[in-house]
């Protein structure tokens, strides 16, 4: 087999499937992506290179998409006095601290508060 | 060696070479301008040294390109259905995360901070290479570690076609009809996670290996396979032990040619091991539970359940070859090949890590156990394709020439 043409039959192939990916998830959202929307704000309060905490009453899921979604520039760590709070929207909770920002959709409500330190 | 299967090689060495110096370059702090042509300056030496000899001129055959076109384009088409936008779990919480701290140069340090549940200890031969062409596009999209992962998941059927057709075309035919019929191969293929990473070097590490006999300077090469094994995943360190075990004769007597390909991995995880990285939860969650762990039959029998459950409904076709393969041998009454002991002994690894576990070991086999076999797949089925292969010529019976 002479090497351009498998080379060509591969990346010919790798491009197709690559642009189907694209085409495909281009214009779908999905849980992450809407995640990401919400937390849109919460980058414009807490300046890029911050660690803040993260509470409030959603899953380890969750928590592990906002960390995804606020990397690089904010890390989410431990024992922080400023922190995302998320509760799901049926929760009546709110923090018990000042809060910077918060935000609604139609699955959590979002907060950046203070007073989280332990 | 085959240029077809020299050609498939450099895109793994091209990946690993990448993925070390985008590192490197992130320690000192080199700007991307700089970067780029180092790379590039590299990788054109890598080609050159690669391409310098052993190339077997093969007959143009259109029939082996169309097949192979066929099964390519059949399994892309599943990755197609098979794919999550974000790729699975461990993708966006792992993989594509620290790729996006690797991304950018002035925060890449924070990928450190993360402690729960997002491993910073896992080598970077994957985050690395996608941060390094994420960059070049302006910032970390989702299409750069999808192409990258459909790309290594198609090198691999291809690298076992190239090397199996000469020898017999039948045979692999059959080994591409594996993959393509494999859902598990294929999802995990796109699944955005560096297993089929993993599985791809190791492949290559066999495969090259298999001519150090014919020519030494292989042995580079496969060494340098074993270091990128682990530098992609911190496994890969003991499926790269376990191989350097059974040849330890070969690599202790060329150990020139084996630093040679081990150095610059082996450094870069060094640097990122002892300068940066935590440490991994398993080790450093040893204790006295182990030593219950270890005496402790019933988890001997939940993984091997486990196993057994998940080898039946992802690799049935390949149980199948391997007890065939063991009854020959049985009949002939010889020892299988030393190949089939190392992934054998990888398996055996891979078993006593379940033993140790310090997590929950239902959730711990849920999660990992199809990825820890799909690592080990690729380089079963090159073996078996081989073995396959020679004793068909072996015996005089005469495979399908197109």
């Amino acid at each position: 087999m002479k090497v351009p043409v498998l080379l060509i039959l591969l990346f010919f192939v790798v491009g197709i499937s690559a642009w189907s990916y694209h085409n495909k998830f281009s214009k779908t959202e999905d849980d992450i992506d809407r995640l990401e929307t919400a937390l849109r704000g919460a980058k414009d309060v807490v300046p890029p290179g911050s660690a803040i905490g993260f509470a409030g009453n959603v899953d380890i899921t969750i928590r592990s998409q906002c960390r995804y979604i606020l990397a690089p520039g904010i890390v989410l760590a431990d024992n922080k006095d400023t922190a995302l709070v998320m509760y799901p929207l049926q929760d009546s909770a709110i923090p018990a601290g000042p809060i910077l920002w918060e935000h609604v959709d139609d699955r959590f409500k979002y907060f950046i508060a203070t007073g989280y330190a332990q | 060696m085959l240029s077809d299967s020299k050609h498939i090689l450099y895109i793994g060495l091209g990946v690993g070479c990448i993925s070390i110096l985008y590192f490197l370059s992130l320690i000192v702090g080199l700007p991307l301008l700089a970067v780029v042509p180092i790379a590039v300056i590299a990788l054109v030496l890598l080609y050159r040294w690669l391409n310098k000899e052993y190339q077997v001129p093969v007959p143009y055959s259109i029939w082996r390109v169309a097949i192979l076109a066929i099964a390519l384009v059949l399994i892309a088409q599943e990755a197609d259905e098979l794919v999550e936008k974000h790729g699975q779990w461990d993708a966006w919480a792992i993989w594509n995360l620290h790729a996006r701290y690797l991304a950018e140069p002035e925060y890449w340090k924070n990928m450190f901070q993360n402690h729960r549940h997002a491993h910073p200890d896992y080598p970077l031969a994957l985050p690395a290479t996608v941060a390094f062409f994420s960059r070049l596009i302006g910032g970390f999209h989702l299409l750069v570690p999808y192409t990258l992962h459909v790309l290594v998941m198609l090198c691999i059927p291809v690298l076992i076609y190239t090397e199996v057709y000469r020898k017999s075309l039948l045979v692999a035919i059959l080994a591409l009809l594996l993959f393509t019929t494999n859902d598990m191969f294929i999802m995990q293929g796109v699944s955005q996670m560096a297993d089929t990473l993993l599985a791809f070097f190791f492949l290559a590490a066999f495969v090259c290996f298999d001519y150090a006999r014919e020519h030494r300077q292989m042995i580079i090469l496969s060494s340098a396979f074993l270091g990128l094994c682990m530098w992609t995943k911190n496994e890969g360190i003991m499926l790269a032990l376990v191989f350097l075990l059974f040849n330890a004769r070969v690599f202790v007597f060329e150990w020139k040619r084996a630093l040679y390909g081990f150095a610059l991995p082996l450094v870069a995880l060094l640097i990122f091991k002892l300068g940066y990285a935590p440490a991994n939860d398993l080790v450093s969650r040893q204790s006295a539970d182990t030593v219950n762990n270890i005496i402790d039959w019933a988890r001997y029998r939940q993984i091997y359940r486990s196993w057994i459950d998940i080898i039946n409904e992802h690799f049935k076709a390949l149980k199948y070859v391997v007890i065939l393969y063991l009854f020959y041998c049985l009949l002939r009454r010889k020892l299988p090949g030393k190949r089939i002991f190392v992934i054998l002994t990888c398996m055996a690894g891979y078993f006593m890590i379940y033993i140790l576990s310090h997590q929950d070991l239902e959730w711990h086999l849920f999660t990992s156990a199809h990825r820890l076999l799909h690592q080990l797949m690729p380089a079963m089925v090159y073996v078996f394709a081989c073995k396959l292969a020679d004793m068909g010529s072996k015996s005089g019976f005469k495979m399908v020439k197109l």
